[in-house]
């Protein structure tokens, strides 16, 4: 075995700089995956916080049926005992309470539907606050005051300190309506958000929808990575069976559906990149056993069995793949750490960027899952394009073998 | 000259029997006849009872012929002054918490008013039970101690209903419904409404109770007349969307 190694690498070594430049392709390929995996997985954590921060949250409590069918009647009636009991988790950062309802909005000239959303300004974690282009944000004593997004007031001719008009339906199905004015309009770049969203104290969507429950306990963590953990502790805690307990990852699935299908482009990128190394490392491990054949003639000769024939040529594919694949990792790591250092701004972006809550920087997020996945498959390809030479080598016959010219 | 006699006799107990026995026509045309009054004027409350709540709203109630109509809700709070004016087809809302007059769009119509068991649409509905159906005399039947006429409605083409059939029960003596069953376009039984507590107002009947129940759902709409008034003068400017406010 250790002959065979020994021969392995001084095959490899004969053309060195064939297998050199083969390995090199190899490091440059793998280098280059890592960190384009590296970008996307770094874009997609943007995606996901910004989501998270525009008022998703990392858990959301509510009645059972309420995230299907958000009916003004599905209620949780006891928020505050409810925030009460798990507001003692170590992982929880904030806890926070909304009544929300669809309702037609008016500005007595003209109208079009929206959603309301009661918040408790103190407590809420939402990135509106930092949105507001004018006017201000709610505070705790406001009772009949709204924040409305930018579009919103374009479309129903609405600006500071008018009044909006909601109608809605209350909990007993009767007509409901408020007049409230606009003390804020915030600007998040999201359509959905800027054209149909307005956010108005808690107690005063209360009063609106004649409730005295709430629809959502939205909990934000202080670190994302153990939500599963977290939520199974708030359902011991809250013992609610009417109540349903979800992780961000059950409340956007459209977002990670999304994210999955760049993801698959990403995937594909991959396999063209392994089908060249395939083809570069096939090329190789053929052109060296036709030149070897009858040195492969003299090793059979010599009692050398198939098996070890076939075994000798795998292996030289498959270390010509683990030294660029080690090659790889390292470069492919030191890019995305060097990106992750000194992000790409992109200039002329910035307010663009911004516009939709994400950063102007190009920046990187290494995963396990990323190195290991890439620099695996790179392994498999490089082993299986050895197979086939090896098959055919070792199928020939000793006494051909020898007299090749 | 037998023969003779016989055909007299048969002819004579055709007509006798023609003018004792209503068709069913007829009878819901006596139905609409002491149903409509000139005007009326009433003070009611509605329970609308479901498995979660029970919740009360009392209201006034004018009306003019058949086209035009005013409801003021005098309870509770939260819904006090809200005010609903039909003219004709078309239903007007008024809010005081807004300080506005909304007219109920026709894609509104089929959902509940008020939360109860009624619909927007049931407030402005002419169809009249003579007119716009073809009426069927399915029997007689004894309901709720009154002998009455079980009458099917099969509603015209082009006749303002959403229903597929209407069954009737309507009492023999007084020509009050006493029960109405409405089923949906698959023939399904949707809603029943029970007529009760009929008195006797000037020269007409009138049901003082009226419960409408969803078929398969625990809940129900109780509407009860405590004080009415019939064919009373009325200011025509009473039914104006300046007198909502």
């Amino acid at each position: 075995m250790r002959l065979l190694l020994k021969l392995v690498w001084r095959n490899i070594w004969r053309h060195r700089r064939r297998s050199l430049l083969n390995i090199l392709a190899i490091v440059f390929g793998l280098g280059m995956i890592i960190l384009m995996v590296a970008i996307q997985d770094s874009s997609h954590q943007q995606m996901i916080d910004s989501t998270i921060n525009l008022g998703t949250g990392h858990i959301q409590i509510r009645a059972f049926g309420h995230y299907e069918d958000p009916a003004v009647d599905k209620l949780i009636n006891n928020p505050s005992q409810l925030a009460d009991q798990i507001k003692s988790i170590d992982a929880i950062r904030s806890i926070t309470q909304r009544a929300v309802a669809f309702a037609l909005l008016s500005s007595g000239r003209s109208s079009t539907g929206g959603q309301i959303i009661g918040i408790q300004p103190d407590k809420e974690f939402i990135i509106i606050p930092r949105r507001i282009i004018s006017g201000s944000y709610l505070s705790d004593g406001d009772t009949n005051s709204v924040v409305i997004g930018e579009q919103l007031a374009r479309n129903l001719g609405l600006t500071l300190g008018r009044e909006l008009i909601i109608l809605t339906q209350d909990y007993y199905g009767s007509v409901s309506a408020a007049k409230s004015i606009v003390k804020g309009i915030f600007r998040t770049g999201i359509p959905e958000l800027d054209a149909f969203q307005v956010y108005m104290p808690l107690v005063a969507a209360q009063k609106l929808l004649a409730i005295e429950g709430v629809h959502e306990i939205v909990v934000k963590l202080g670190s994302p990575d153990n939500v599963e953990t977290v939520k199974n502790e708030v359902i011991n805690r809250i013992h609610n069976n009417k109540l349903e307990v979800m992780t961000w990852r059950e409340l956007l699935k459209s977002l990670i559906q999304a994210i999955n299908i760049d993801n698959a482009g990403g995937y594909l990128f991959l396999a063209i990149l392994l089908i060249i190394v395939a083809g570069s490392l096939l090329n190789e491990i053929l052109m060296s056993t036709l030149e070897r054949t009858r040195e492969i003639g003299i090793l059979r000769a010599v009692g050398t069995s198939p098996a070890q024939i076939r075994l000798m040529i795998i292996l030289e594919s498959g270390l010509l793949g683990i030294l660029g694949m080690v090659g790889g990792v390292v470069l492919g790591v030191a890019l995305s750490w060097y990106f992750s250092v000194f992000p790409i701004h992109i200039s002329g972006l910035e307010e663009a960027f911004e516009e939709y809550g994400l950063s102007p920087y190009i920046t990187t997020k290494l995963t396990m899952i990323n190195i290991v996945l890439s620099s695996g498959f790179i392994l498999i390809v490089s082993l299986i394009a050895g197979i086939i030479p090896a098959y055919r080598v070792s199928r020939l016959s000793i006494v051909k073998a020898l007299r090749f010219a | 000259m037998q023969k003779t006699l016989f055909v007299l006799l048969a002819s004579l107990t055709l007509f006798g029997h023609q003018a004792f026995a209503l068709s069913a026509k007829e009878i819901m045309g006596k139905v609409e006849a002491n149903w409509r009054g000139k005007s009326s004027h009433a003070v009611m409350t509605m329970t609308i009872r479901k498995p979660e709540w029970t919740r009360t709203i009392s209201m006034e109630y004018w009306n003019q012929g058949t086209t035009r109509s005013l409801i003021k809700i005098l309870a509770p709070p939260k819904d006090k002054g809200i005010v609903y004016l039909r003219i004709n087809k078309e239903l007007w809302n008024y809010l005081p918490s807004i300080e506005r007059t909304i007219r109920i769009p026709p894609s509104m119509m089929m959902q509940s008013w008020m939360g109860s068991n009624f619909t927007n649409d049931d407030l402005v509905r002419e169809s009249n039970l003579e007119r716009d159906y073809s009426q069927e005399l399915l029997g007689e039947e004894k309901i709720a101690g009154y002998d009455s006429y079980r009458i099917q409605l099969i509603p015209k083409p082009n006749a303002p209903v959403v229903w597929s059939k209407i069954i009737a029960w309507i009492a023999k003596d007084t020509f009050v419904p006493l029960q109405e069953e409405f089923y949906d376009e698959r023939g399904s039984l949707v809603n029943t409404l029970v007529f009760e507590n009929i008195k006797k107002i000037d020269s007409r009947y009138f049901p003082r109770k009226w419960t409408m129940k969803a078929t398969g759902k625990n809940e129900m709409t109780i509407m009860e007349i405590s004080k009415i008034e019939v064919d009373i003068p009325l200011p025509p400017e009473l039914f104006s969307l300046k007198s909502l406010k």
